[in-house]
């Protein structure tokens, strides 16, 4: 059995099983780009206009002077995702889960094309009728994904046979049974099972239970993304309104801020609140006066228990221009200091800022425990080398925690995308949206403040859909480089 | 120690010198904040009210007119005794279906385990969202009461994984001989592994119990009346939406000192909530380290 599963993913079958995946995918997006034609009539000159999606995603011009706008950032992001699912099939072709990923976001993506291309034509140019051209284009994009995703299933399938059908002769070889002698079934064996461990079974139910009403019951309820909500019909019962919502955020201007901001802030956040912790860690192990180093590290930890709430509460003081930080703009030589959580320019840095402050002795816990597993006898030997301080840091210290490093930055990599807004909806206020605004704070500002459901959600689900994505790709890179995944 | 000192090089010497300025720097860094709140806080709100600056040392004479103000306030006596039902009545709900759920998913050879654990783990990559989740609780009735500010959090996924991590590290030869003794799962769970596991179990303990303390995000959505507030919610009402009046009224304080005394009584909120876990946080630091290492072992 163990040989049989180390020789497949280089066997010659499992290669051409993943060309069929790769070509099908490259296709698809080939056919969406080039094959797909839009024939449209303008409405002021009256003329016969056509263009291909690949027009359209760069925003040529389908008519005299008109632009077919920019596209959805959302059809922008599944062509990317899509993209990326080529490359990962290419190089870990195995993982099943990603492959119905990667297979489902291609059947969205054509799905998402196509409505897009028909919006943008709507609104400025009369839509003839789907030409042949056209429908043949779609048609084989949908055609080609839907393949994608079969060809995918079908794969596993066989494998898993495969694999039973090893595991059931191995059985054989292994008790001496006879060939007549009854394999135990499926059901035989659930049978056995449920008799034998139903004690533990009722010690998880109501875990169990907990999970269905509480995390899977609310993915029920991302229903209403698609509908109208009103409090009358419920979830299943409101008006239908398809991808209304979505368009309209991507509509607006606040797809756009929100996106930026969030990407700007974890991005800064990465920057400055990744190295800092890295580098106190190093700083703490270097140090030789250890009730010192000890003193150091509980003063260090300390900001991190401090509540939010309480954090914001000290924040907002300290910004003020009378504050704090106000006092310290004075003595630098500024005559009006500024309140820096008014003001849209500082409010990043002051996120940032605060938040270093509070994990950075906090989150150099984890490196300083990759410091202590590093072997001493490597210390001497760079010292016997002729190694100084600095290149001891260079070639024994730093190699030793890289694995860490690159875990951890994955995993920052992955939340790329989430930024929290419990800190930001305490410490933000109208003169600081333009910067502030984040997907979530404007998820929660639409839903609870507003009471804009459905809208909310659907914009909660976009975000949610990338996290997701993000999160499953940051794994993906993660058991690649450092053999080393989460699942 | 001496021979270290010995082996130091000039270099190195200098380099302590500045690591340690460094460390002192940093040190000053992460307690001058509190440290200016304390002293805010004990200071002649008159005083503070004309100018504040840097401060290192109270302002005119010691004054704890503002503690007064913040205890006589009653909503702050409520917010800490809410915050130690949720805490306690939590904890202890998260504390049972944790431990009985891990046990239960890290033993071997149960044939639907590996599909609950990925059913479970499933949730922590993709959730419903706010506004479901929302009306999840509506639609059950249990806005604005106690179970449900407690019931939607009941398991923490992550901490469930932890907990099962220890627990399958514990050698099988020792459930087997209970086994054979006649003892059943429940009894093996609460004798042996409960007692066997007792690190985890504290730290994760400590984890939920900080949830509970910290925890003014959902209260604040799904609560309605203020008398089941807890603590950092009374908090936010304090000291983010400046809404202070109880205490400044209360106090018979004139209209014209009303904003003075605003002030005050915000540092000295701060103080009264902060220092109950600054108070413990020493004590339990060794814990809260361990929790971050067992963490990281699964990552």
């Amino acid at each position: 059995m163990t040989t049989a599963m180390k020789a497949a993913p280089g066997s010659t079958a499992a290669d051409w099983k993943r060309f069929v995946i790769v070509a099908l995918c490259v296709l698809t997006l080939l056919s969406l780009l080039f094959v797909t034609q839009l024939n449209a009539v303008d409405r002021k000159t009256d003329e016969a206009v056509s263009f291909t999606g690949f027009d359209f995603l760069l925003g040529n011009t389908p008519a005299a002077g008109k632009s077919a706008g920019s596209p959805h950032p959302m059809v922008i992001g599944a062509i990317l995702f899509a993209l990326i699912g080529i490359v990962v099939a290419l190089f870990a072709p195995d993982k099943f889960v990603y492959s119905i990923v990667s297979g489902l976001f291609l059947a969205v993506t054509v799905f998402m094309f196509r409505f897009d291309i028909t919006y943008q034509a709507k609104g400025e140019f009369g839509l003839v009728k789907d030409s042949l051209v056209f429908t043949i284009g779609w048609m084989a994009a949908m055609g080609l994904s839907v393949l994608n995703l079969i060809v995918v299933v079908w794969r596993k399938t066989g494998r898993t046979m495969e694999l039973r059908g090893q595991q059931i002769a191995a059985t054989r070889a292994n008790a001496n049974i006879r060939s007549s002698y009854a394999v135990p079934t499926t059901r035989y064996i659930i049978q056995q099972d449920f008799k034998k461990h139903w004690p533990i079974y009722l010690m998880i139910l109501p875990t169990i239970i907990f999970y269905i009403v509480w995390c899977y019951g609310p993915m029920y309820g991302i229903l209403i993304s698609f509908n109208n909500y009103k409090a009358k019909g419920g979830i299943t019962g409101s008006e239908w309104v398809g991808l209304q919502w979505f368009r309209d955020f991507f509509r607006s201007a606040y797809a756009y801020r929100t996106i930026r901001n969030t990407l700007l802030i974890s991005f800064y956040n990465l920057l400055v609140g990744f190295p800092a912790p890295i580098i106190l860690a190093l700083l703490l192990n270097e140090m030789r006066a250890m009730k010192y180093k000890r003193v150091v590290q509980t003063v260090t930890y300390m900001p991190y228990f401090i509540s939010l709430v309480v954090l914001c509460g000290i924040l907002t003081d300290f910004c003020s221009t009378t504050g704090l930080f106000g006092e310290i703009q004075k003595m630098l030589g500024v005559e009006n200091p500024a309140n820096l959580l008014g003001d849209a320019k500082y409010f990043r840095a002051v996120y940032v800022g605060s938040e270093v402050w509070q994990r950075l002795g906090w989150d150099s816990i984890i490196f300083l425990s990759a410091l202590s597993a590093i072997d001493q006898e490597q210390y001497e030997a760079a010292t016997l080398d002729g190694a100084g301080k600095f290149k001891q840091v260079l070639h024994v210290t730093l190699p030793g925690i890289l694995p860490t490093i690159s875990i951890l930055l994955i995993l920052r990599i992955g939340s790329l995308m989430s930024v929290g807004y419990e800190k930001i909806i305490l410490i933000y206020n109208g003169l600081t949206y333009e910067t502030a605004d984040v997907v979530s704070t404007y998820v929660y500002r639409k839903g609870i403040v507003d009471a804009n459901f459905s809208f909310s959600t659907a914009v909660n689900l976009f975000n949610s859909v990338i996290n997701f994505l993000l999160v499953v790709f940051a794994n993906r890179m993660s058991a690649l480089l450092t053999e080393n995944s989460l699942w | 120690m001496q021979k270290s000192k010995k082996l130091m090089t000039r270099g190195e010497r200098v380099f302590q010198v500045v690591n340690n300025v460094i460390m002192a720097i940093l040190c000053i860094i992460c307690v001058y904040p509190l440290w200016y709140v304390l002293v805010c806080s004990i200071s002649d709100p008159v005083l503070l009210y004309a100018q504040r600056g840097i401060m290192v040392w109270p302002l005119g004479e010691w004054s704890f007119r503002g503690y007064k103000l913040v205890i006589e306030n009653p909503n702050i006596p409520i917010g800490f005794r809410n915050t130690l039902i949720y805490m306690g009545a939590g904890t202890l709900l998260n504390m049972f279906l944790t431990t009985t759920a891990a046990y239960g998913l890290s033993r071997k050879h149960c044939y639907w385990n590996g599909i609950i654990m990925k059913f479970i783990a499933f949730t922590m990559y993709f959730q419903g969202g706010l506004i479901p989740f929302y009306l999840m609780v509506k639609n059950l009735n249990l806005l604005n009461t106690f179970s449900g500010i407690i019931l939607p959090v009941a398991v923490n996924t992550w901490n469930l994984v932890v907990m099962r991590t220890s627990f399958a590290g514990i050698p099988d030869s020792l459930e087997e001989t209970a086994r054979l003794d006649g003892a059943n799962d429940w009894i093996i769970l609460w004798r042996i592994f409960f007692p066997l596991a007792q690190a985890t179990i504290a730290v994760i303990t400590l984890f939920y119990a900080v949830y509970w303390w910290n925890n003014w995000f959902n209260p604040s959505i799904f609560l309605s009346s203020k008398d089941k507030y807890p603590l950092q919610l009374v908090l936010r009402e304090i000291l983010l939406k400046n809404d202070t009046s109880a205490m400044t009224q209360i106090g018979s304080v004139g209209q014209s000192q009303q904003e003075q005394f605003r002030m005050l009584v915000k540092y000295c909120t701060i103080i009264v909530a902060t220092v109950p876990i600054l108070v413990v946080y020493p004590f339990l630091q060794r814990y809260f380290v361990k929790g971050v290492m067992i963490g990281s072992i699964k990552g």
